[in-house]
């Protein structure tokens, strides 16, 4: 057994590495920007000045060197020739993803480069102007200027480029100040046009980073339990979801304990009294629960159970504000019960109807068999052999089934807990997301990954447990 | 016989419940399930920092405020700045001559009896420290930095470290504002190895200097050491009433008002040095419902930003009544349609004010927003004193827009029910996209309304739910062409500079709709710095006027708050919302 159990852990492995992967591939497509995320503030929305706008750069570099951004995103790529090794060093995101479309268009790196910093290069200067009736203006020249940072398409570039050309027309003071800049910056646009390379873009090139790259960082990080720096809060994801974990596993593993403490006996006895009043009555109700949703159900709960209104106030509405943290795990579960009854309830309820459908089936499937006959032929009481005899044997889907239920236990339950306002993994997730706090959601994500895996490997282990036949 | 003991056993659980029930509905007299000089504080969100530099939301500086002090806070019921951790408002000199030749100087004196935790003085050196750390380039800080852009230099009296003067190099109409409502930080505390006091502020302020000193390694160390959690979750020390004493991440944050606190032998002086809640809790609760059910159980005692429709079912409900009261002050936040003007489609001001046509704004206020909003028309609120009342409400009028879009030049040439036109050579249908918070039922309402009504006048218009950071990104680079969207003002004279200067628009920028218009950038010149006040208003009324005309937005309303507050406390509330350490238990 410990050599099929060390076969598939080697197996799990490139999984978990290909789930590494696609996750962290993810976070690279996530729509958003992370650093703008981290900052939290419109860092070029207030510039007035060439230095406010060298700040404004600066302070964005700053930060993705934080997030450690500023480097490769993996051990190496392989793009077109066309594309330079260090766009990733380009720390604006809405800057970098221009460069690379007008790459992708011209395929002229040192072309693209040059009509690149000939707009940074005009915006400069616009913002450096002292005159006041050249700053008056130059007023129509900053809208365009600033667009052309995002635009990359011909018939919108040439369309800025004639309202400006237009307003420096007007005004030959203004073209006797910028207009020399103006010039170049229109000689570089027809220069990247007609040195156009598209061949550059059909030939591949490598380029290996080595180590120091994002996703080696993530991934070791990963490992050691350092799962990154939460963008939102600017802590450890760790320590943000150590708690978040306790109060997820503490509903989770109660629900999973009451689904099965009344799924199995209910589904034994449908079993046993097939086709009779009880079978079809909890067939109904089971088919009635799981059509129900949770968060229809937790809302109900919430507003008739937690309240005077409609005197029914059995319950405290919300998670429990005053539970002291210096208190023992135990202690902290046991003032924070009564607000949690509810939100098992709920996390229970789809369960119970799905599991007593599987016990129902899987116990139908073994009372029909011989040896069930001749237990009973044998003179054994009925209990012992449907809980000794068929139950034993019917165990096989409960088993799949719990192993699949350890991971959604540490996801958590999303929507209960938003409406219970438990500050659990599901909470935290969809926060996390709401945020775009990717260290979070990936780090959530990958724990899922690994948990499925120990799920799987926790059934084997049980099969074999309950059936010595089967050969692991 | 089974059943009739199953039958026994359910309606005995029946009777048990409907006692519990009855037993709970005993009305005569509310009794309060707290009693306690706690004051339990719903947010919508969980507080993440208490650093006073690097929060984010006006949620953590509603924390951080009971903690860390300004020279002058506002005081919640004049909207005015008072004085808090100094003795007077500053003695403003013009200076005439020097260095700062065209600027102010700004003098102020800590109360002498301020201290911090340790028992050391808040000096002119702490706010020093403060300005300096906030003009650490490493630091990334563009909120402050406009209202502080005209501070040069900090001068503290030699022979009373308390006295200390504040050097602009010009006349900002903000500058009074932006240095006295400044946070005041212990420099022992924040910078122990003295990494700042390598530089003069003045290096610090200077572009120039700056430049010269801006790749020092002990920026970046001071930066490293301040941007951490122990500093925005443990080492938080001011000089206010409270200090933190508990922090469960995303379940709760909890201050308590300090022993012997210097400020008490004040408090009959100062109003903002006035405290009286013993602790205060905030509780993060997001979702509406949630919160609401919070209130009806007691569990908070002030809640605000409710959701409108459940804020007027909870003031119908009678035990409610009797435990809380209803607080509805207008704010200070602008609800608008923001129109991407470079668009163009919309870069016509006949077109936008076509749009604009579209929408029965009362109707909106009303049946969308409860009745809890007032209608507004300008960048500016109602009650500013420079309001501009000639601006009339622009009313629903769907022949209106359709003869200002055929004005503009949109027909509907090929009969498909859409006008279109001509732009650059290429036949241009008029079909917009509106983007909203996803989730905000009111702008998901609102957009609809308008998409039914702008179908009406030949404009299709696709309303899209967007999450909010998406969104934000979006605006931000100006990729849309409508969205709804909220503003936020503070109780200053305005400055249009961030929502409506060309400077600020631009990728990543704060002017949203890209309004760019050579008047407009004029009048926000000189807005900004004209002090005196009447001259100022004048400008103020020509700029509300321009941006009536051009209509780079569409205006909607200013939001009412929606807030409950527990019975056994006397509210401090207005349109900055709660004033919490004023919050006084009732006899």
């Amino acid at each position: 057994m410990f050599l099929y159990l060390l076969k598939r852990i080697l197996m799990f492995l490139p999984t978990l590495l290909l789930i590494s992967l696609l996750s962290f591939g993810l976070s690279r497509l996530s729509p958003g920007d992370p650093v703008a995320q981290y900052l939290g503030e419109d860092v070029f929305g207030k510039i007035s000045t060439p230095q406010d706008l060298a700040n404004a750069e600066q302070g964005y570099a700053q930060a993705a060197q934080t997030l450690k951004l500023d480097k490769p995103a993996f051990y190496c790529s392989i793009t077109a020739q066309a594309y330079p090794d260090t766009l990733h060093k380009i720390a604006i995101s809405h800057r970098r993803k221009t460069l690379e479309k007008l790459v992708a268009q011209y395929g002229n790196w040192p072309q693209v480069q040059a009509w690149y910093n000939g707009i940074r290069s005009i915006d400069l200067q616009l913002l450096g102007l002292k005159d006041s009736a050249l700053v008056a203006a130059a007023i129509p020249l900053k809208s365009p200027i600033r667009e052309l940072y995002t635009l990359y398409l011909d018939g919108a570039i040439s369309i800025r480029l004639n309202e400006m050309g237009a307003a420096f027309g007007k005004n030959p003071a203004l073209a006797a100040a910028l207009g020399t800049d103006f010039s170049k910056l229109k000689k570089n646009y027809e220069t990247m046009r007609a040195e156009a390379a598209p061949g550059k873009l059909r030939l591949p090139a490598f380029h290996w980073y080595g180590l120091d790259n994002q996703y080696h960082t993530w991934l070791m990080g990963f490992i050691r339990g350092d799962f990154g720096t939460s963008l939102s809060h600017r802590m450890a994801v760790a320590d943000k979801v150590k708690p978040a974990l306790f109060w997820t596993l503490v509903v989770n593993l109660a629900a999973i304990a009451l689904a099965f403490l009344l799924a199995v006996p209910i589904g034994v006895w449908s079993a046993v009294k097939q086709g009779k009043t009880f079978d079809k009555a909890a067939t109904i109700g089971l088919f009635m629960l799981y059509s129900m949703p949770a968060f229809w159900v937790a809302t109900l709960l919430l507003v008739f159970f937690t309240n005077p209104q409609y005197s029914m106030n059995f319950f405290p509405a919300g998670f429990p504000n005053d539970i002291p943290t210096s208190a023992p795990w135990w202690r902290q579960i046991g003032l924070a019960i009564p607000n949690l009854l509810l939100p098992i309830v709920c996390v229970a309820f789809p369960s119970i109807a799905y599991i007593a459908r599987q016990a129902r089936g899987g116990m139908a499937n073994v009372l029909g068999q011989d040896f069930i006959r001749t237990a009973r032929a044998k003179g054994l009481p009925e209990r012992t052999v449907i809980w000794r005899h068929g139950f034993r044997n019917a165990l096989f889907p409960l088993i799949t089934l719990l192993a699949s239920v350890v991971p959604s236990a540490i996801a958590g339950s999303v929507a209960v807990e938003w409406i219970f306002n438990i500050p659990g993994m599901g909470w935290l997730t969809l926060q996390a997301i709401g945020q775009q706090d990717w260290p979070i959601v990936f780090t959530v994500l990958m724990l899922g990954a690994v948990l499925t895996v120990v799920g799987m490997l926790v059934s084997d282990v049980l099969y074999r447990w309950v059936d010595p036949r089967v050969k692991l | 016989m089974k059943k009739k003991r199953i039958l026994l056993v359910l309606s005995s659980v029946v009777a048990l419940m409907l006692a519990l029930s009855c037993n709970s509905c005993k009305p005569d007299k509310p009794t309060w399930k707290h009693n306690d000089n706690t004051l339990r504080v719903r947010q919508p969100v969980a507080i993440t920092t208490l650093n006073p530099l690097l929060y984010r939301s006006k949620y953590e500086s509603a924390a951080f405020e009971l903690i860390y002090q300004y020279p002058m806070g506002f005081d919640y019921e004049k909207l005015v700045l008072v004085p808090q951790l100094v003795k007077a408002d500053p003695v403003v000199l013009d200076i005439t001559e020097g260095e700062y030749k065209g600027g102010q100087s700004f003098t102020y004196e800590i109360h002498s009896e301020a201290v911090w935790d340790d028992g050391k003085p808040v000096t002119g050196r702490d706010f020093e420290f403060s300005l300096k750390a906030a003009f650490n380039p490493k630091m990334g800080l563009a909120r402050f930095l406009p209202y502080l852009a005209a501070v040069r230099d900090l001068e503290v009296d030699d022979a009373n470290p308390k006295l200390f003067t504040v050097f602009t190099n010009n006349k900002y109409m903000l500058n009074l504002a932006g240095i006295s409502n400044f946070v005041v930080l212990p420099e022992h505390i924040y910078d122990p190895q003295g990494l700042m006091k390598k530089f003069s502020l003045n290096e610090l302020t200077d572009p120039a200097k700056a430049a010269k000193i801006a790749d020092d390694p002990a920026l970046q160390q001071f930066f490293d050491f301040y941007n951490t959690p122990k500093i925005a979750r443990e080492t938080v020390s001011g000089s206010g009433p409270y200090k933190l004493v508990e922090w469960v991440d995303d379940q709760r944050v909890v201050l308590a008002k300090k022993q012997n606190w210097w400020g008490e032998k004040l408090a009959g002086h100062y109003r903002l040095l006035q405290a009286y809640p013993d602790t205060i809790v905030f509780i993060p609760i997001k979702d509406v419902v949630a919160a609401t059910a919070a209130v009806k159980d007691e569990s908070v005692d002030v809640a605000p930003e409710l959701d409108a429709k459940l804020f007027t079912e909870l003031r119908q409900v009678d035990f409610v009544k009797n435990i809380y009261t209803f607080e509805t002050p207008p704010t200070y936040k602008i609800y608008m349609t923001t129109i991407q003007n470079r668009n163009p489609k919309l870069s016509d001001k006949r077109v936008r004010r076509a749009l604009a046509h579209t929408v029965d704004m009362d109707l909106v206020i009303k049946d969308l927003y409860d009745g809890l909003a007032e209608r507004i028309v300008g960048p500016f609120l109602p009650d500013q004193k420079y309001y501009l009342k000639t601006m009339k409400p622009i009313a629903i009028n769907l022949d209106e827009a359709r003869k200002l879009l055929a004005e503009a030049g949109w027909k509907d040439s090929n009969g498909n029910g859409i006008v279109d036109k001509t732009i650059d050579g290429a036949v241009v249908e008029m079909k917009l996209e509106y983007i909203f918070p996803a989730g905000s039922a009111f702008a998901e309402n609102f957009a609809l309304l308008m998409k039914s009504n702008a179908q009406k006048i030949g404009v299709e218009i696709e309303a899209n739910g967007v999450d909010s950071k998406v969104l934000g990104q979006r605006f931000k680079n100006g990729e849309y062409d409508l969205g709804g969207r909220a503003a936020a003002t503070i109780p200053l004279p305005d400055d249009p500079k961030q929502l409506w200067h060309s400077d600020s628009a631009q990728p990543g920028g704060s002017n949203y709709a890209w309004f760019s218009n050579p008047t407009a950038d004029a009048l926000i010149n000189k807005i900004q710095i004209t002090t005196d006040e009447a001259a100022r208003n004048k400008l103020y009324e020509e700029f509300q006027q321009l941006i009536y005309d051009e209509q780079p937005v569409i205006f909607q309303l200013t939001p009412f708050e929606k807030m409950a507050v527990h019975q056994r406390f006397e509210p401090v509330v207005s349109r900055l919302g709660a004033s919490l350490q004023h919050f006084k238990l009732k006899k």
